[in-house]
This record gives structure tokens, C-alpha cells and sequence, in this order.
């Protein structure tokens, strides 16, 4: 009865849909098998059988066609960030990054070193953070979990995680032909960096709070795996 | 050492200074790449080849061993007006990569070196960070 009269409804089918697909994705978030740095060892931790990933449906698939969800476990080199960048593009949308360490976060111990970005939200948009150098097995997990939280309170119709799929800015380091690559095309939000003077790239890439664009959509809602319950 | 090396680093003008891992022999631009051919021949074999930035110069750093176990070191310096040195990597074939990271790190380029590119730093870096004249880019906070 209930039923048949919440179907006329407008919106009761997709809205039931859409609670499916949340508490299916939320409890099956594949990460992509990418170890990038010391952390990627507790990552490994994390997975074997101690810790056990497995228990929450998180299983790390090697293609990253097949995963979800970007744990980024270390450093990004300027050279390593075109190749992290590729590998986010071809997973499946909607999709996830998890900024793991010190070093994912804001380059940690190598912030000043010549060859490191600061912090890999600078070329991904990052959903959750997880602070600590390494960070246990425990803190990744609860990261995991938050972001599971996040997952199945994100409605995935509409346009709510658009903005999501727009890598901010790009590194003004990176030959024409890479920025070609990420930065034309039919992505709305960093085409417009790209395509501007090399002073404005340069000025948005290392302005502190980095805008997407002057008409690009706004950066996206970041949630933080709060430190001090870790 | 053994004494046929020591009268190859005489024949070009230069001999040894230092004792262990810094023992040294440096020569003139020059002579680098006949001093090092001559020491290849005489048995001597390549472990590493590395810089330092001296101010006005910077001194390529050859480290060679003469088996079995006494290493020695070859310099030569460029002045920063004129980075250039003679390749040695069809001399000692393993040298060709140390020479990328050399140039890749300090600038200085190898005549002769088949593939003078980037090797650890993107192929679009313009820097070269372990100069003294390199500055770090400034933090926001
Ligand atoms: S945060 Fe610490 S453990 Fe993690 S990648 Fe950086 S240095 Fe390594």
C-alpha cells in the first residue's frame, strides 16, 4: 500500500536507486593497487591479514579500470604526477581519493625539496585525509570508514559530485604536450587554467588556496579523518 | 696504487693527492678524456661519476677503482661560463646515465654523451637544484 503510494511520488524511483547504489558502492570500495611510497607499506599492512581490509569489501584491484577508490600512500614527484594523474582518470566514476601521510597531504618532510608537489590535492581532488608518517594500519582504516560514511551520504544522481572529476590546477612544470593532454577537451574547470598565460598557471599553482578557475566550478568539499580519534 | 696507473696520471700532467676514498688526481678539461681512456686500459674500472658545485666552477668527479679494492677519484673543472666536458660513456659504458644525472643536477653537458637528456627530473624542468645559484621556491605559510 505504502508502497504503490509513495511510487507516484516524484523522484521515488530514483531516490530508492540511488539509496542502492550508495550502500552498494559504500560497502564495496575497491582501491587501486598503487603504492607510491613508505606508507604503501602500511597500506600492504593494512591488507594482509592482521588488519584485514577485506572484512569492509576493500580489495585492491591492479587495474585501475576496476577500482574506485585512490588511496595515494606517499610523495608525489613532478615527474611521478602525470602517471597519478592518468592512473585517476582511467578508474571508473564516480570515484575517490584518499590523501594517506604526511607526504600526500602537504609533501610532509620533502615540502621543500625542488622535485615534490606539495600535497597531491594539488593536482587531485582529495575526499578524505589521513595524517601521520606512516599513518597505523588503525588511522587508514578509520579513514576508510569515514570515507565509506561519505560514500553513502553522497546522493551519486544529479550533479552534486561533478565538480569532483576536475583535477584543480596543473603543474606549469609540465611539457605543452602533457598539458594538452589533461588540460583540452571536453572537462570543463581546468581547461581554462591550462589555456592561460604561463603566469596565471604559475600564480594558481602556488597561490596557498588554489582557485579552479575565475567560471570554473568551485573546488569540492573535502572531509577530514579528524586526528585526534585516530 | 698500482704504479703503471700512477705513471699514466704523470704522462698527463697530474698526479695523486689524498689518502683512501680521497685519494685524487685532477686534470685539465683537455686531458680528461685521454686520462681516463689510458686508465681504462690499464685496468682501471668505473664505480661512479658525480659533481660538486665550487662557486665559480663546477668539478665533474670521476671515481674509479683500481682492483681490487683502491679507489680513486678523477676531477676536472668547468667554469660556469662554459659547462662542457667529453663524454667517457664509450669508454666506460655505465657512465652514460651518470652523465644525464649530471647534467640533469648540475648543468653540465658531455659532448659525445648519446642521449644528453633529463633523466630524474621531468623532461620540461628548466632547473638545475644542486647549483649554489639554485634557490628553493618559498613556502606560502
Ligand atoms: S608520510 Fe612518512 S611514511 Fe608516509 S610516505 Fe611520507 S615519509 Fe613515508
Amino acid at each position: 500500500m505504502g508502497l504503490v503510494d509513495d511510487a507516484e511520488q516524484p523522484g521515488f524511483v530514483t531516490t530508492t536507486l540511488d539509496k542502492l547504489l550508495r550502500w552498494g558502492r559504500s560497502r564495496s570500495m575497491w582501491p587501486v593497487n598503487a603504492g607510491i611510497a613508505c606508507c604503501s607499506l602500511e597500506m600492504m599492512t593494512t591488507g594482509a591479514a592482521r588488519y584485514d581490509f577485506d572484512r569492509f569489501g576493500i580489495m585492491f584491484r591492479s587495474s585501475p579500470r576496476q577500482a574506485d577508490v585512490m588511496i595515494v600512500p606517499g610523495p608525489i614527484t613532478k615527474k611521478m604526477a602525470p602517471i597519478v594523474l592518468r592512473v585517476y582518470n582511467q578508474m571508473a566514476e564516480p570515484r575517490w581519493v584518499i590523501a594517506m601521510g604526511s607526504c600526500a597531504i602537504s609533501g610532509g618532510t620533502f615540502v621543500d625539496s625542488y622535485n615534490v608537489l606539495p600535497g597531491c590535492d594539488t593536482i587531485l581532488p582529495v575526499d578524505v585525509y589521513i595524517p601521520g608518517c606512516p599513518p597505523r594500519p588503525e588511522a587508514l582504516l578509520y579513514g576508510c570508514l569515514q570515507l565509506r560514511k561519505l560514500i553513502s551520504e553522497t546522493s551519486m544522481i544529479g550533479s552534486s559530485r561533478k565538480t569532483l572529476y576536475v583535477p584543480p590546477v596543473l603543474p606549469p612544470e609540465w611539457s605543452a604536450e602533457l598539458l594538452a593532454e589533461y588540460g583540452a577537451g571536453d572537462q570543463p574547470g581546468y581547461a581554462d587554467v591550462t589555456t592561460s598565460a604561463p603566469e596565471v598557471v604559475e600564480a594558481a599553482y602556488h597561490s596557498a588556496d588554489a582557485p579552479v578557475a575565475a567560471d570554473g566550478p568551485a573546488a569540492p568539499d573535502v572531509q577530514e579523518a579528524g586526528d585526534d580519534e585516530v | 696504487m698500482r704504479s703503471d696507473l700512477v705513471g699514466i696520471l704523470s704522462i698527463h700532467g697530474t698526479a695523486l693527492h689524498g689518502l683512501g676514498f680521497d685519494a685524487r688526481a685532477v686534470v685539465t678539461r683537455e686531458a680528461w678524456r685521454d686520462c681516463a681512456a689510458d686508465l681504462q686500459m690499464a685496468g682501471a674500472r668505473f664505480f661512479d661519476i658525480t659533481a660538486i658545485d665550487r662557486g665559480d666552477s663546477v668539478e665533474v668527479i670521476l671515481v674509479l677503482i683500481d682492483p681490487p679494492a683502491t679507489h680513486f677519484s678523477l676531477r676536472a673543472s668547468c667554469p660556469n661560463e662554459d659547462l662542457r666536458l667529453d663524454t667517457l660513456s664509450d669508454i666506460f659504458p655505465p657512465a652514460e646515465w651518470g652523465e644525464r644525472e649530471v647534467f640533469d643536477l648540475f648543468g653540465v653537458e658531455f659532448d659525445g654523451n648519446p642521449d644528453m637528456t633529463r633523466i630524474l627530473q621531468p623532461e620540461s624542468s628548466t632547473i638545475f637544484p644542486l647549483r649554489r645559484s639554485f634557490v628553493l621556491e618559498q613556502r606560502p605559510w
